[in-house]
């Protein structure tokens, strides 16, 4: 079976309530938490999965729920990229777990990709229920950004290459899918936001930013079932271009 | 057609985080909520709809010191009924708007009634999803509680009296039902935790123990377009007892 190789690229930090990440656990506690997205290489491909924010600024005063996004200079898009000797125009794949604006913020970047999202996410982010309107905008993924044909949508469980397979894991939001990935450590999930900590995946906490709840519980459960170790999608216990010795799942 | 009067009742008062009330709003922040039953009369009939906690030591007993809830004398359902003039016994009429723990407490004092809830929430009750299991205890609502017998099981929309109605709601649990009831001031929703607060419709919140959001949302927009006022599950903003001038489907600066 083909391995792939795993970095951990960091896309800035926000200041949350940590209620946001564990429904109806803590709130009221403040907790600053990374944005990850992962570079992957391996059986002669380049792939990220999720490409960040595309303006502080912007964060800031548009999400509701966020404060206090910093980038340092190696946590923009095009910085990380140099910092692991990648150019953009090497992507062959780019994954984005769901549309969020933190998850596919710099996605126009990648002019040679293609750029698998599922179906259920692209009509999901082009119409999204009144209490996810202010995390989707259409410029960053659709259009110009989204590089026209270069749009894969797919339904479902999808195998991009031996090794490398894209499982649906809804709830968070409509079509949201999750990454599993054969390393030599073992199976590997980045998970996006079907789990935004290790602790939604241990304690079988939900985050609270919710479609479906029955949804957001069987994705938690899948990513138990298929993987043996996790990188949560705002996890500070990450580190920034890890490797390996990622979180382990089955204690 | 037949008009109905209401008395709201309260069942006592909850200490709850804020942002349990509403989706990403108001984290850590704490609120005192009522906990609402209401009492209606009319066409010959005396209906309730939900029937609050067990008892302040049922609270302590089963859910420990997670929440604190507060009950003065008329605040309990044999205190609330002798208030407004009424005996358990002549209760014909039961409505569950869902069967989470402060909805269905008292059920098993109206031995004469008939209840009615909607099949899905029966069914999901036992087996509800993982973060729902803390509501529901079966000793509120099952055969140590109401007879099976007592139930009607409703699937759907369905008129219980002319003038009453039960709309499945959904949102807050799969099978959460309101009750449309015509009163000479109009038609008033009893939304339970569908719209626990006027903030969630007024806003456009949901509240945050929500099943799914569309169906949430959907609620929303039901109680809308089939009712002029709304009595809330949990909000402050009504009194005990209150007859009437029950708080509108819009805020009222929006009204004027």
């Amino acid at each position: 079976m083909k391995t792939y190789e795993i970095k951990v690229l960091k896309m800035g930090v926000v200041t949350v309530d940590k209620g946001g990440m564990t429904r109806g656990t803590d709130c009221g506690t403040k907790m600053v938490i990374p944005m990850w997205s992962i570079a992957i290489e391996g059986n002669g491909m380049k792939i990220i999965a999720d490409t960040g924010v595309h303006s502080v600024a912007w964060v800031n005063e548009n999400v509701s729920t966020v404060e206090g996004c910093i980038l340092e200079e190696d946590e923009t898009m095009e910085g990380a990229l140099k910092a692991i000797g990648w150019k953009p125009e090497e992507v062959d794949i780019v994954i984005n777990t769901h549309l969020h604006y933190d998850h596919c913020g710099n996605n126009r970047l990648f002019k040679n990709a293609k750029i698998y999202i599922q179906r259920k996410e692209w009509e999901f982010a082009l119409d999204p229920l009144p209490n996810q309107k202010q995390y989707y905008m259409p410029s960053l993924f659709a259009g110009e950004a989204g590089n026209g044909t270069n749009i894969e949508l797919i339904d479902g469980e999808f195998e991009i290459a031996e090794g490398l397979v894209l499982i649906p894991t809804p709830g968070h939001t409509r079509g949201h899918q999750s990454v599993i990935i054969n390393t030599r450590e073992g199976v590997v999930c980045y998970a996006g936001d079907a789990a935004n900590l290790l602790e939604n995946i241990t304690s079988n906490i939900i985050g609270n930013i919710l479609d479906d709840t029955p949804e957001a519980f069987k994705a938690l459960a899948d990513i138990r079932r298929k993987a043996e170790f996790v990188i949560p999608g705002h996890e500070p216990l990450i580190h920034k271009y890890a490797t390996d010795n990622f979180l382990a799942i089955h204690g | 057609m037949e008009t109905y009067e209401i008395t709201t009742l309260k069942m006592g008062t909850l200490i709850a985080e804020k942002s349990s009330l509403t989706m990403g709003v108001d984290f850590g922040k704490e609120i005192a909520i009522p906990m609402w039953s209401v009492a209606i009369q009319g066409a010959g009939h005396k209906i309730l709809v939900d029937t609050g906690i067990r008892s302040l030591d049922w609270v302590k007993e089963y859910l420990g010191d997670q929440y604190d809830v507060l009950q003065e004398e008329d605040e309990t359902m044999e205190g609330a009924l002798k208030a407004i003039g009424w005996n358990t016994e002549e209760v014909d009429i039961v409505i569950n708007t869902h069967l989470h723990y402060d909805h269905v407490g008292c059920n098993h004092l109206f031995r004469n009634a008939r209840f009615y809830v909607q099949k899905r929430e029966w069914e999901y009750s036992f087996e509800p999803v993982e973060n729902q299991k803390c509501f529901y205890f079966e000793d509120l609502y099952g055969w140590s509680a109401v007879r099976y017998p007592q139930w009607k099981m409703v699937e759907g929309e369905y008129e219980v009296l002319p003038g009453l109605k039960l709309i499945p709601l959904g949102g807050h649990t799969p099978g959460s039902q309101g009750v449309l009831v015509n009163t000479q001031e109009g038609t008033v929703c009893i939304a339970a935790d569908t719209i626990g607060l006027m903030e969630n419709l007024w806003d456009n919140v949901l509240p945050n123990i929500m099943y799914d959001c569309t169906s949430g949302f959907r609620a929303f927009d039901t109680v809308r377009s089939r009712a002029e006022f709304v009595i809330p599950g949990h909000d402050g903003i009504m009194e005990k007892f209150q007859k009437g001038n029950f708080p509108g489907i819009y805020k009222e600066e929006a009204r004027a």
